[in-house]
C-alpha cells in the first residue's frame, strides 16, 4: 500500500507544484516507486515544472471519466525510472475530479506505487479538498508572511476535519515546508521568523526551509525539479526535506544570515 | 399502542423579558436599544413588574422580532389565555429593567459548527462543551447552551461563541463572544488575551478599542450594569472600563 502525502497551502504562488515535483522526484531517486498527481485540474503546471508539458496525451479526469486506462495516462520521467506524472487536464473543470472516481485511482495507483504526492490547487473549494481527503501526510507549504501563513492555518483546520482519516477519527500527519525564506529580511523583521510560524502560530512541526533563490525559477522555466540542481541552496534544501521525511536526521542549512566577507562588505552582496 | 405522539421531558433554554414600565414609548426605546442583543425570532417570556395591557405589549415586542411564547406568574398571567399564551412558574430571580436573562439548561445538546477530530466532549449536566485542539483560522466552535471551554489557542481567524461563559486556557487571537442569547452575566476569561473582536451580549469591543494595559496576558471581560464592557488584569485585579 502507498503512502499517500499531500503538498498544499490555502494560498496560491507559494510554492506547492515546485515543491510537489522535488519533493516527488527526490523520493524516486531514492528508489521509491512514486507518482505525483496533479490535481490542479482547468490550470494545470505541474508537466511544465516536471518537464512533461509535451508529452501529455491523457490526463487525470480521462482516467475518471473512462476515456483512458491509467496506464495510458501517466507520464514516466525521462531521468528517472521510478518517478511517474500523472497531469491534470487543462480544459476540465475541477467537478470533474468526483469522490468515486479520485478514490478508484488512488486505489489502483496504491496497489503499484510506494508513495503518491497529491499537488494541491490553492483555495479551500473543491480541488483542494479532493486532494487532501486520501492522504496520510501533509506537506503545508508556507510563505514567511502572513496571509500565506493566515491560510495555511485555514486548509490545516480543513484537513482536521473533513480528510478522510479526520472522519475516521484518525488524523493526518503534518509537516510545515517554508518557502522562499531570506534570512536576511527575517533578521531585519521584514519577514516572519521561522519559530513564530512553526511554533507561535501553526503549531507543526517543521519538516524544511527553502531558501529564497534564483535557481527555483530558472529550474521551473526548464522543467527540471530543483531538487535536480544539486548545487543550488534550494535544491540541497529540498534534498534535506526528502530525508528528513524518510527520518534521516539533517542539521538546518541556509536559515542565517551570512557573514560577510570583506569583499561583500566593501561591494554588496546580493 | 398507538405511537403517534410521545411526551418527553427538556428543560428548555430561553430568555426572559421584564417590563418595568407602562408607558409605551418607554418599552419600544428600551426594546429598540436592547435589540442588537436578541436573535431574530428569539423566544421569549414576557414579566413584568406593574400590571399591563397584554395585547399591546404583545404587538410591541413581536414588531421589534421577538417571539413570546407565555408569560411568568404575576401580572399578565391573568391575560395570557385570551391570547393564547401559556403561564409559566418563575424559576429564577428576575431583575429589573428591560432584561434578557437566561436559564440555565439541564439538558444542553453540545454542537460545534465545524467537525472536527480533536475531542468537543460534551458534560451535559452543566451545559459545557469543552474543546481541545487548536482552533484554526475559518473554524468556528458554538455552545449556544452554556459555557464554552476552550483548551488550546483560538488562532485568528477563528471564533469562539458561548451562550454563557467564554473560557480560553491558550491564546486568544481571534473573536471571542460570549453571552449571545443576550446573557448580561456572562464574562469570557482569557489566559492571552489579544483577540479581533470581544463580544458579550451583543456589546462588542474591536482591538483598538482594547485597553492596552489589558492585551497579550491574562484577562477577564465581563458587562457592567449601564453596558459598558470591563477589562480586568486577571494577575493584579486592575479593571479597565471601555464605555461604548
Amino acid at each position: 500500500m502507498a503512502k499517500i502525502v499531500v503538498v498544499t497551502s490555502g494560498k496560491g504562488g507559494v510554492g506547492k507544484t515546485t515543491t510537489s515535483a522535488s519533493f516527488a522526484t527526490g523520493l524516486a531517486k531514492r528508489g521509491f516507486k512514486t507518482v505525483v498527481i496533479d490535481f490542479d485540474v482547468g490550470l494545470r503546471n505541474l508537466d511544465l515544472i516536471m518537464g512533461c508539458e509535451n508529452r501529455v496525451v491523457y490526463d487525470f479526469v480521462d482516467v475518471i471519466t473512462g476515456q483512458a486506462r491509467l496506464s495510458q495516462a501517466l507520464i514516466k520521467d525521462r531521468a528517472i525510472d521510478n518517478l511517474f506524472i500523472l497531469p491534470a487536464s487543462q480544459t476540465k473543470d475541477k467537478d470533474a475530479l468526483s469522490d468515486e472516481g479520485v478514490a478508484s485511482v488512488i486505489e489502483q495507483l496504491s496497489a503499484e506505487f510506494d508513495y503518491i504526492v497529491c499537488d494541491s490547487p490553492a483555495g479551500i473549494e473543491r480541488g483542494a479538498i479532493v486532494a487532501m481527503y486520501h492522504a496520510d501526510e501533509a506537506l503545508i507549504v508556507t510563505n514567511p508572511e502572513i496571509s500565506s501563513v493566515r491560510d495555511s492555518d485555514r486548509i490545516i483546520g480543513v484537513l482536521q476535519s473533513r480528510s478522510k482519516r479526520a472522519e475516521n477519527g484518525d488524523s493526518v500527519r503534518e509537516h510545515l515546508v517554508i518557502t522562499r525564506f531570506n534570512p536576511q529580511r527575517a533578521e531585519n523583521k521584514e519577514m516572519l521568523s521561522i519559530d513564530m510560524i512553526s511554533k507561535d502560530i501553526l503549531k507543526v512541526p517543521l519538516i524544511g526551509v527553502i531558501p529564497e533563490c534564483q535557481s527555483v525559477l530558472e529550474a521551473s522555466n526548464r522543467g527540471i525539479p530543483v531538487i535536480n540542481y544539486e548545487q543550488s541552496e534550494a535544491g540541497q534544501a529540498y534534498d534535506d526535506v526528502v530525508a528528513r521525511f524518510l527520518n534521516e536526521e539533517r542539521p538546518y542549512r541556509f536559515i542565517d544570515v551570512k557573514k560577510k566577507g570583506w569583499f561583500g562588505r566593501i561591494f554588496g552582496d546580493q | 399502542m398507538n405511537e403517534a405522539v410521545k411526551f418527553s421531558g427538556r428543560m428548555l433554554s430561553y430568555s426572559t423579558l421584564t417590563v418595568t414600565s407602562s408607558e409605551v414609548s418607554q418599552i419600544r426605546l428600551a426594546l429598540d436599544e436592547r435589540q442588537r442583543v436578541a436573535a431574530i425570532n428569539m423566544p421569549v417570556v414576557l414579566d413584568a413588574t406593574l400590571k399591563l395591557h397584554l395585547g399591546k405589549l404583545l404587538a410591541i415586542v413581536r414588531d421589534v422580532g421577538l417571539n413570546p411564547i407565555g408569560v411568568h406568574e404575576g401580572h399578565l398571567a391573568e391575560q395570557a389565555p385570551q391570547y393564547k399564551l401559556a403561564v409559566l412558574s418563575k424559576s429564577s430571580s428576575i431583575s429589573s429593567g428591560v432584561k434578557a436573562q437566561s436559564v440555565a439548561p439541564i439538558e444542553a445538546p453540545a454542537r460545534p459548527v465545524d467537525k472536527t477530530t480533536e475531542t468537543t466532549q460534551t458534560q451535559a449536566a452543566l451545559g459545557v462543551v469543552v474543546h481541545s485542539g487548536v482552533m484554526r483560522s475559518g473554524q468556528s466552535v458554538t455552545n449556544p447552551d452554556g459555557d464554552l471551554v476552550i483548551l488550546n489557542d483560538i488562532n485568528a481567524g477563528s471564533e469562539a461563541i458561548a451562550g454563557a461563559n467564554l473560557h480560553v486556557y491558550g491564546r486568544g487571537l481571534g473573536r471571542l463572544i460570549a453571552g449571545i442569547d443576550g446573557n448580561p452575566d456572562a464574562s469570557i476569561y482569557c489566559m492571552h488575551l489579544d483577540p479581533a473582536l470581544v463580544s458579550i451580549a451583543g456589546v462588542f469591543c474591536l482591538p483598538e478599542d482594547i485597553p492596552a494595559d489589558v492585551l497579550k496576558q491574562p484577562a477577564r471581560i465581563h458587562l457592567e450594569k449601564d453596558g459598558a464592557l470591563v477589562f480586568t488584569q486577571i494577575h493584579t485585579g486592575l479593571q479597565l472600563k471601555v464605555n461604548q
